[in-house]
């Protein structure tokens, strides 16, 4: 009979022992997970605070755009008025502000298209193909290793 | 154990999902999600003429420069015996399927630093055997199991939680519109399974032509101002899609917008500007035949599944078009309001894998039974003048513990009550009694000088012990609260609404307490400073501050708010002055001991002043005092 009962509470107690086992890998785990995740979010936002410094700057480049495109159109008799030197100095302003944040311009016309910077927009057909960059027709900037907006080009 | 994840192998765009503490996360792509984008990847593959293999962004960048080694849409050919001809070399669609797998399966790895070997992928509900084995052939080859495939509409209908609506079966249509296709399909959900009852599509009609028809727009109408075709000029065409992009975007949450490109384009006059106005309206005028012609496909779905639309319970809209409020529009005007809300429709289908990806791999019972809970109301003590001051906020997963050290109130307080509250307002009063307790024994002693450590700590079960502790006694007192989650829904709702209807009524009321108490330390101050100064201040000082004191004492339980504030800048001031005075006096008498004079008496007078502000203040700040008990 009693021997009967130790049974039973043995075997009560290895379940029991699996249980406890079982609740604290759980507890590990969890633990864990929780300080992996720590780690996660400290790294996410190191690359978020990049991130939206891009994005922003992203959205300023629509404006050096037309910048520069309005400075290729000065008209030829105005180009050596003082005015017209104001205005290509804002562009410096620009470039300078966008250096100080380490954007750096990326390099188009002559050469090799590179699918990692360059997008092709257009491809010159020529017997003779090379695969480099013909033209530049927006752009591209990164920062470090960082592309912020690839330059689309148009290939030969 | 590795993760099984979600993968949406799509016909123009792929994404995958992982679950993580019962929530679906997009996996990001390795090479840096777009800006712009969201964080699917373009299901493109391309060799180069130097061997190289890319996947995705980079694979689509190149395309034009190497069209005979880029393939897309492989998806459309998948279970044919298409053979693609790259460079003398023949691949068959699973094959380039199988590379965009691969690079799921890389970026997955960098991205969990951990093996991936298993997924669950999805595919259209018309997909037939050959397409699905094309499929599970294809993730063999990547090296992933394929645990299991799942129609696309079922993982929408998973993202949006549709298999946890409990009770009678019930019709659910999903609307899928990507960039290039269209699908719509009628299913059956009960007992748990999602039965797919007809489908329908246009593989030539998406976002795309869209797209299209507002640039057509753009240049039409600058040609007709102008005279100029810019659709010849890549330069403006490419500076055209992007600004028009934007502005659909932008017309989904706003009425007009306008798209401003100076210098698109110049002729012998000189340059030329376009600014067009472009409104909601303009758009969904251009849009609405591409809209319409969804109808054909929905009323196919229906009559296939011998269903009208009344009969359909929900609606599961798929795919960034399906974000325009035109389309929104149209599929209500058919069903009503019965579309399912909340998921990214350009992420669902990816999340809905992932969830089926955790119900395969066990994960599910694991949540279940460590399924924690969250505070549904803030918990905190009252403090000096009737403020609730939380310790626990609300929506914080439980377990929690939280403490933090409090002070007395007056002089040779020996006991404090500790009243634990729950509820959003600001004010003791408005909120729910949890219990109090009184710790005494606290040796008399200054005010503010004791050091009370409450502490709250709730379990799992919701079980709430608020304790307190006299740091120099050891003393200690505790409640144990059963009830701290025991109000019903309905009660919580209740006491949220209360809060947001009360919160500029009890802030008003704060700030006046806040005042308050603030006097009060300031007269204090002000008295012990006299006290301690004896005759190292002027009498007619002395007498000055006095006044203002007793000036203070008659206004502070007053209503007027601003009297108040003045009255106390007033004395702030006064004593700031004689703090500065017996610095001077302080440092006159250094200045004839020492040769030498420490730093800051280079300070000048405005900066002294500035610096005492400071110091006067710092035994106030970050100090919480408890309600004095009689």
């Amino acid at each position: 009979m009693q021997e009967k009962e130790t049974k039973k509470l043995k075997k009560k107690l290895e379940e029991e022992r699996a249980k406890a086992q079982k609740y604290l890998k759980g507890w590990q785990r969890t633990k864990a997970d929780y300080m992996n995740r720590e780690r996660e979010i400290e790294k996410e936002r190191e690359s978020w605070v990049k991130f939206s410094n891009s994005k922003l700057i992203l959205d300023f480049l629509h404006l050096l755009d037309s910048l520069n495109r309005c400075l290729m159109h000065i008209p030829k008799e105005s180009k050596g008025q003082e005015w017209v030197q104001g205005v290509i100095q804002i562009k410096r302003q620009f470039e300078n502000f966008l250096k100080t944040q380490g954007v750096e311009k990326i390099k188009t016309v002559g050469e090799l298209f590179d699918h990692n910077c360059h997008e092709a927009v257009d491809r010159i057909q020529s017997k003779n193909f090379q695969n480099i960059v013909a033209s530049e027709i927006q752009a591209g900037y990164k920062m470090g290793e960082h592309i912020i907006r690839v330059a689309k080009v148009i290939i030969k | 154990m590795s993760k099984i994840i979600g993968i949406d192998l799509g016909t123009s765009n792929s994404a995958a999902a992982y679950m993580e503490a019962g929530k679906s996360k997009m996996i990001p792509s390795a090479e840096g999600t777009t800006v712009v984008g969201g964080k699917a990847f373009p299901s493109c593959v391309a060799f180069t003429n130097d061997g190289q293999l890319l996947v995705g962004e980079p694979a689509r960048r190149q395309a034009v420069a190497n069209p005979e080694g880029t393939v897309f849409s492989a998806k459309r050919k998948m279970g044919t015996d298409h053979k693609y001809k790259i460079f003398d070399k023949e691949y068959t669609p699973q094959q380039i399927s199988a590379f965009i797998l691969q690079k799921i399966k890389k970026d997955s790895e960098l991205y969990f630093g951990d093996k991936v070997e298993k997924a669950v992928i999805t595919v259209p509900a018309y997909f037939n055997d050959a397409q699905r084995q094309a499929t599970k052939d294809a993730g063999a080859i990547a090296g992933l199991e394929v645990v299991r495939l799942v129609n696309e509409p079922t993982a929408a209908s998973f993202a949006y939680g549709l298999d946890k609506t409990k009770g009678k079966d019930q019709q659910v249509l999903v609307f899928d519109m990507g960039a290039g296709t269209l699908d719509v399909t009628v299913m059956n959900f009960g007992e748990g399974v999602f039965e797919v009852i007809s489908t329908s599509g246009d593989t030539k009609l998406g976002g795309t032509d869209m797209d299209e028809v507002l640039v057509d727009d753009i240049v039409a109408s600058f040609k007709k101002e102008q005279g100029i075709d810019l659709s010849t000029d890549k330069m403006a065409m490419q500076r055209i899609r992007e600004a028009t992009e934007k502005a659909k975007i932008e017309l989904s949450s706003t009425l007009g917008t306008e798209i401003n490109l100076p210098f698109v384009t110049a002729d012998k006059q000189g340059p030329k500007h376009m600014l067009i106005k472009i409104t909601r309206t303009k758009l969904e005028e251009l849009v609405k035949p591409i809209v319409e012609r969804c109808r054909k496909s929905i009323e196919q779905a229906m009559k296939d599944a011998k269903l009208e639309p009344s009969s359909v319970e929900k609606v599961v809209l798929v795919g960034g078009p399906t974000r325009m409020p035109i389309v929104q529009k149209f599929i209500e005007n058919i069903f009503g309001d019965k579309v399912a809300r909340g998921v990214d429709p350009m992420e669902c289908v990816a999340m809905g894998a992932a969830i089926q990806a955790a119900i395969l791999g066990g994960e599910e019972e694991v949540k279940d039974v460590l399924l924690l809970d969250i505070t549904p109301l803030t918990l905190g003590i009252e403090t000096l003048g009737g403020v609730m001051t939380p310790l626990i906020e609300r929506n914080t997963t439980i377990p929690a513990e939280k403490s933090q050290v409090f002070s007395t109130a007056a002089n040779n307080q020996t006991s404090v009550e500790i009243h634990a509250l729950q509820g959003e307002r600001s004010m003791a009063t408005g909120n729910r009694t949890l219990g109090r307790f009184i710790l005494d024994g606290i040796p008399p002693s200054p005010r503010g000088v004791p050091q009370i450590e409450v502490k709250f700590d709730i379990d799992a079960n919701g079980i709430l012990t608020v304790g307190a502790k006299d740091k120099a006694t050891g003393k200690e007192q505790h409640i144990t609260i059963k009830d701290s989650s025991a109000l019903s829904k309905e009660e919580i709702e209740k006491m949220k609404k209360e809060a947001e209807k009360f919160a500029s009524e009890d802030r008003k009321q704060k700030e006046m307490i806040d005042i308050r108490n603030k006097t009060d330390n300031l007269i204090y101050t002000c008295e012990k400073a006299i006290k301690d100064a004896g005759d190292k201040i002027k009498p007619e000082s002395k007498k000055d501050i006095e006044e203002k004191i007793e000036e203070l004492k008659k206004i502070k339980d007053g209503k007027d708010l601003e009297a108040l504030k003045k009255a106390n800048q007033g004395l702030e001031d006064a004593i700031q002055k004689i703090g500065a005075a017996m610095y001077e006096g302080a440092k006159a008498k250094s200045e004839s001991n020492q040769s030498t004079p420490p730093e800051p008496n280079e300070s000048d007078s405005k900066n002294e002043k500035d610096s005492k502000k400071k110091d006067g203040q710092e035994p106030i700040e970050g100090e919480f005092e408890e309600e004095p008990k009689k």
